[in-house]
């Protein structure tokens, strides 16, 4: 259909967003290390797991951001 | 509205400076668990020199426009200037051994176009546990849960050249 139409065949192929599925497996990691340690607490494991991500610059720009941003308020 | 500027590349040139002029030092603290991936807020970069009085640090502070103000007694040695008000100069480390020991528990990490020397996140709870002050209290459940991440992040992770 897409060669017919002549368009990308992602263009009319209902593909999940890129985001969900990095979303579904940083969750999948999240519960095999909440699995393997009891004692962990979810949301330092999730935002361990997002700022692995990141390169090691924007983890510390961000634990500086948002230290500047405390100061704010 | 856009996010504000911070650690730019007028900061991170000290750093190039210190590791450029060889100047022995690594990074502690939380911003060297923030690199490791701690979700930890802090407000400034500790630096550990192994003597803090080395000339090259003032050569370096001299190439990116920064101060060094000397210790009184009441006050501690100090960074002062635009590109290096971010960073701090640390002078005792609790619970720690002594500074050549450390550095061999310490990990290379690029911080822009540098490869800078950083206390590995085991040895920054173990000085968090031993200074045990309210906020070290309050920040080791965070630092303890991202090594238990790590440690299984990393246990995960295939080994680079290995054969098939």
């Amino acid at each position: 259909m897409a060669r017919m139409l002549d368009v990308a065949p992602s263009s009319i192929l209902e593909e999940e967003p890129p985001v969900t599925a990095r979303a579904e497996a940083l969750l999948a990691k999240a519960r095999t290390v909440l699995d393997r340690n009891p004692r962990a607490t979810f949301e330092n494991v999730w935002h361990t797991l997002v700022l692995l991500d990141e390169a090691p610059i924007e983890r510390l720009r961000r634990s500086l951001l948002r230290a500047r941003t405390v100061d704010l308020h | 509205m856009p996010e504000p500027l911070i650690f730019t590349e007028s900061e991170q040139a000290f750093l190039r400076e210190l590791t450029r002029l060889k100047v022995d030092f690594m990074i502690v603290g939380l911003a060297a668990a923030a690199l490791q991936g701690a979700p930890a807020v802090t407000q400034d970069i500790d630096l550990w020199f192994k003597d803090p009085g080395d000339q090259r640090i003032r050569a370096a502070l001299d190439r990116v426009g920064g101060l060094y103000i000397p210790p009184t007694p009441a006050t501690p040695p100090l960074f002062a200037g635009k590109s290096v008000a971010l960073f701090d100069i640390v002078l005792r480390m609790d619970g720690l051994r002594s500074f050549e020991q450390e550095m061999r528990d310490t990990t290379l990490i690029r911080i822009g176009k540098t490869r800078v020397r950083v206390l590995s996140l085991a040895r920054i709870i173990a000085s968090k546990r031993a200074a045990n002050r309210a906020k070290d209290r309050l920040i080791l459940p965070v630092l303890e849960d991202t090594l238990a991440t790590l440690k299984q992040t990393q246990a995960r992770r295939p080994r680079r050249g290995r054969s098939k």
